[in-house]
């Protein structure tokens, strides 16, 4: 199914999203990859995964209230739907499955 | 302090961003600003708002559709914008009137000038075949400049007929001048001798006759003018003429065909059109290749064009410089006919075209000035009227009008009365402007254009010039206002505008320096006109004579007429036939003029003497009297005492008359001299009539000369009437000039009334409570005028000089003699303006001091 198909970012930021739980906008989902991986993503990026991930059905929006901060501008809050929980859960379970083949003596480095 | 990101990075992500998620993309670039700036790193903080604003740039976040409402509600704003402009003009009768009026005054001269443009640019283009037809320039080296005669040479004509296969047809134009006659009718007319094609090459309109006529020898084309001259309205076609031609030869021709009148801006028309074979016959000498023939045109077979011709000219520009050392040709050029009008200016006695451009230029810039007048007018009474409608624009501005829609509103506003400007101007122009210009002009310009395209985009063009020019300012000054301020009250506006000002000063610039230079030209044609000639023109009749028999004839028969006082004779006379000669004098040789008369010339003419005699009839040989100017060119103390030779025969002066003007009265006398004539050379007899009788006079002299000379025509004149073709150009100039002045006068003082009525308005209230208070009217107009005393004293410091310097170059360049400048026409110009002006301001004064205090107070 080409539709539930997750690139690396998306993933990325779907983790993070499901993390951030009722926090994740733009800039927290940004500052939240950055803190955790180190990786500096710009905004627009994220804001087009994000798109991205709605158009899929793995996450929906809406419309925070408005606050002082950011010029009294309202920010879009993303949460993980059941797609998106579905989606993250497969990759999980392939990585888990593929870790899981991995003979032992493979770990014997020394 | 507060910073904000860059401004146009805001701006073009609002402009680019899909409206729907325009928030959250701001929002976001925007705490990423802040962060970095509580950080302190202001500069990067910007720098990262850029990028972020030209990363979010890409396909997904772009608005792609303006969407289909939005268009709906434009039109419904445009078609409310209209009604708020005819609302506006409609309400403000007072100002509209003053603007459209300004507008229209201007748009017509604009109209007029542009009618007068085009009129003498598009001569002649009634031929079809104008872009096919050629004429053959002569370029001739004149002292090493290369200059552009219409004149080529003759045989030119043949060669290029015989030589070059893809010419299809050549015409060249001979001017000649002889004595057509028909029965007891004898006029002299101007000919032309032509190549019979002319009439294939060119489409002139033809009422009677075929286009092959001029095949035969004996057959000659008239205008409608001449025709009617001679036979009325009966039909000339194959009536039997004579022309006597200058040499005496007279020929006898038959009418072969009549040219239709001629459609308007003709410039190129033939009056009497005789086969060129004439021309020959009348030649004693071989023709060669130094004689030059007035024009040669010719036509090309189709899919040829005249740079062709270039290949085959320089072998004939060899001839040329073989026959004509003095004049040689440097090359010959092909110009296209349509182009001719154009470029005639440039061309040496050029056979088509209008005139000079300096006339279009002239006007041009005249009417140039007068819409740039009206305009500022235009745009001073805008900002100030727009404070009655500062509400309505916030109320725009608050249920979500954008500044775009305002000035789009203004400018829509502006463009509406531009409109009935234009129309207004038209009209104008059609029917006082026009046929005012007309009466001052020797041509009648109709009130067409050449072509329609043109003149739709010259009318679409002027009232968007004059809209967007007039509308722009105000517009974007109006536009800019802050709703809250002008609901608050403290809106400072219009009262210290520098730039309403400036406008203002400029206009009345402009009209200072028009209305003096005005007067002082005025003056200065005055005092033209009122120049002393040196002699008595009234009651003077002068006849050209061709031979003794006809000169002894007149003289018996008038000299026994009641009413002559005195009749005398001379080769050469004052202003008709002023003969130049070269004399010497010591070393020098100087120019002159020379008459030979008889002994009575200066009683007859009652030449003014200021030392020593007049010539005496036959005794006084070798004598001459010399005119005052040889006097003060030689720089002789005692003229009597010199003399001089001419044509090697030394001439004793007896005698010094004023100078008399023989030109006209702009150029500066010349030297002249006179001398004994014998009888058998005289051309002219001068008749000097009782008072008042030169009318019988002349009809006598007529009679005479029916007698004398019935194969020549009468030519005789009133001396008092030989500078009246001056006369008209002087006072037509005297009147273009007044118009032109009194119309930037007009305009300056509309533009000025319409400034301080708006004042007024705007202070009625202040000017109630001080006239409550006991103010008397006094210190109020003290109040109103302080605004504009000083703009006008400038404006006439930097005006009047200007107007002065312009005038001054402008006689100059007209005049050789410049007469003198008064201080007079300065005084009277300003005090001209400043009775315009006060009485303009004083007009509102009026409304002040009739205004009862009471009414504007009780209203709130």
């Amino acid at each position: 199914m080409k539709g539930s198909y997750l690139g690396e970012l998306e993933e990325l930021v779907l983790l993070t999203v499901g993390a951030l739980y009722q926090q994740a906008y733009g800039v927290s989902v940004m500052d939240e990859i950055e803190n955790q991986t180190g990786r500096s993503i710009n905004i627009s990026a994220i804001h087009s995964v994000l798109k991205r991930l709605e158009a899929k059905g793995m996450v929906k929006s809406e419309m925070g209230g408005a606050t002082s901060e950011r010029g009294g501008r309202r920010k879009r809050i993303f949460n993980l739907t059941s797609t998106g929980k579905k989606a993250l859960d497969h990759s999980m379970e392939i990585r888990n499955q593929l870790y899981g083949q991995i003979p032992k003596v493979v770990f014997n480095f020394s | 302090m507060k910073v904000n990101p860059p401004k146009w990075a805001n701006r073009f992500l609002k402009w680019y961003c899909n409206p729907e998620l325009l928030e959250e993309i701001e929002g976001d670039i925007y705490e990423l600003f802040e962060r970095k700036i509580l950080k302190g790193q202001i500069r990067s903080a910007k720098r990262r708002f850029i990028w972020d604003v030209i990363r979010f740039f890409r396909w997904s976040n772009i608005k792609r559709s303006n969407s289909q409402n939005k268009y709906t509600n434009n039109t419904a704003m445009i078609s409310n914008y209209f009604k708020t402009g005819i609302r506006n003009i409609v309400k403000d009768k007072a100002t509209s009137a003053i603007n459209i009026l300004g507008l229209a005054l201007a748009i017509g001269c604009a109209i007029t000038t542009y009618i007068f443009a085009d009129y003498m640019l598009h001569q002649d283009s009634y031929h079809s075949n104008k872009e096919n037809i050629y004429q053959i320039i002569n370029h001739v080296d004149s002292n090493g400049d290369d200059e552009m005669w219409s004149d080529a040479p003759m045989l030119l004509g043949d060669e290029l007929k015989a030589n070059i296969t893809f010419v299809d047809k050549m015409a060249r134009v001979e001017y000649g001048s002889g004595n057509l006659r028909y029965e007891e009718l004898v006029f002299n007319e101007t000919l032309w001798f032509s190549d019979p094609e002319i009439l294939e090459m060119f489409d002139f309109p033809i009422s009677s006759g075929n286009r092959k006529v001029l095949y035969k020898k004996n057959q000659i084309f008239l205008s409608r003018t001449i025709a009617l001259k001679y036979f009325g309205q009966d039909p000339a076609v194959g009536k039997q003429m004579s022309i006597k031609y200058d040499n005496g030869t007279i020929q006898s021709y038959f009418v072969g065909g009549v040219f239709d009148k001629w459609p308007s801006r003709t410039s190129f028309a033939p009056s009497v059109l005789i086969p060129i074979d004439n021309f020959y016959d009348l030649r004693t000498k071989e023709l060669n290749w130094s004689y030059l023939t007035d024009g040669i045109f010719v036509s090309l077979k189709p899919g040829h064009s005249g740079h062709e011709l270039n290949e085959f000219f320089p072998q004939w520009v060899q001839k040329q410089n073989d026959s004509d050392p003095e004049f040689k040709t440097n090359s010959f050029e092909p110009i296209v006919f349509s182009e001719l009008p154009s470029i005639n200016y440039k061309i040496s006695s050029a056979l088509v075209g209008g005139g000079h451009p300096a006339g279009i230029i002239g006007l041009s810039v005249i009417s140039a000035f007068l819409v740039l007048l009206a305009c500022s007018n235009y745009v001073n009474i805008a900002v100030s009227s727009s404070t009655k409608r500062l509400k309505e624009i916030a109320l725009r501005k608050v249920m979500g009008g954008t500044r775009s829609g305002i000035i789009r509103q203004f400018l829509i506003e502006n463009i509406l009365t531009c409109l009935l400007a234009v129309l207004l101007g038209v009209v104008v122009s059609y029917f006082f402007f026009l046929p005012g210009f007309n009466s001052l002009i020797p041509v009648e310009m109709p009130f067409e254009f050449s072509s329609l395209v043109q003149v739709t985009l010259f009318f679409i063009g002027l009232l968007f010039f004059i809209g967007l020019i007039s509308g722009a300012y105000p517009a974007l000054y109006i536009s800019k206002f802050n709703p809250v301020n002008i609901f608050r009250g403290n809106q400072k506006f219009g009262r210290k505008s520098l730039f309403s000002k400036i406008l203002l000063t400029f206009q009345f610039v402009i009209a200072f320096s028009t209305v003096v230079g005005s007067f002082i030209f005025t003056d200065a044609s005055i005092q033209l006109v009122q120049r002393d000639w040196g002699y008595k023109a009234e009651n003077v009749v002068a006849i050209p004579i061709n031979n003794e028999q006809q000169y002894a004839g007149i003289i018996n028969e008038l000299s026994q007429n009641s009413n002559v006082v005195d009749v005398t004779g001379s080769f050469g006379h004052i202003w008709a036939y002023d003969k130049l000669t070269t004399i010497r004098i010591g070393e020098t040789t100087i120019q002159s003029h020379m008459y030979e008369t008889q002994g009575n010339y200066d009683e007859v003419l009652e030449l003014k003497m200021l030392e020593g005699r007049f010539l005496e009839d036959n005794s006084d040989i070798q004598k001459a009297v010399i005119n005052e100017r040889m006097v003060v060119n030689m720089n002789w103390n005692d003229p009597l005492s010199e003399h001089f030779y001419y044509d090697s025969i030394r001439y004793d002066i007896v005698g010094v008359v004023k100078n008399f003007i023989n030109d006209d009265p702009y150029s500066e006398a010349y030297p002249a001299f006179f001398v004994s004539g014998k009888e058998e050379d005289f051309n002219y007899v001068v008749v000097k009539a009782k008072e008042g009788n030169e009318k019988e006079v002349f009809e006598a002299s007529r009679e005479v000369w029916r007698k004398v000379a019935p194969d020549d025509p009468f030519e005789g004149f009133y001396q008092a009437e030989v500078m009246d073709s001056f006369y008209q150009e002087n006072n037509a100039n005297i009147i273009i000039m007044t118009f032109v002045s009194g119309l930037a006068l007009l305009l300056s003082c509309i533009g000025l009334y319409g400034l301080v009525s708006f004042n007024i308005s705007r202070r009625m209230k202040e000017f109630s409570v001080r006239k409550v208070l006991g103010a008397s009217l006094l210190s109020i107009s003290k109040l109103i005028n302080n605004d504009y005393i000083w703009l006008i004293l400038i404006a006439f410091l930097i005006g009047a000089p200007l107007g002065y310097i312009q005038v001054i170059q402008l006689l100059k360049s007209i005049f050789a003699d410049p007469p003198g400048v008064s201080l007079s026409p300065y005084i009277l110009a300003m005090a001209i303006i400043l009775i315009a002006l006060f009485s303009t301001i004083a007009a509102q004064l009026v409304r002040v001091a009739r205004s009862n205090p009471a009414d504007k107070l009780r209203n709130e």
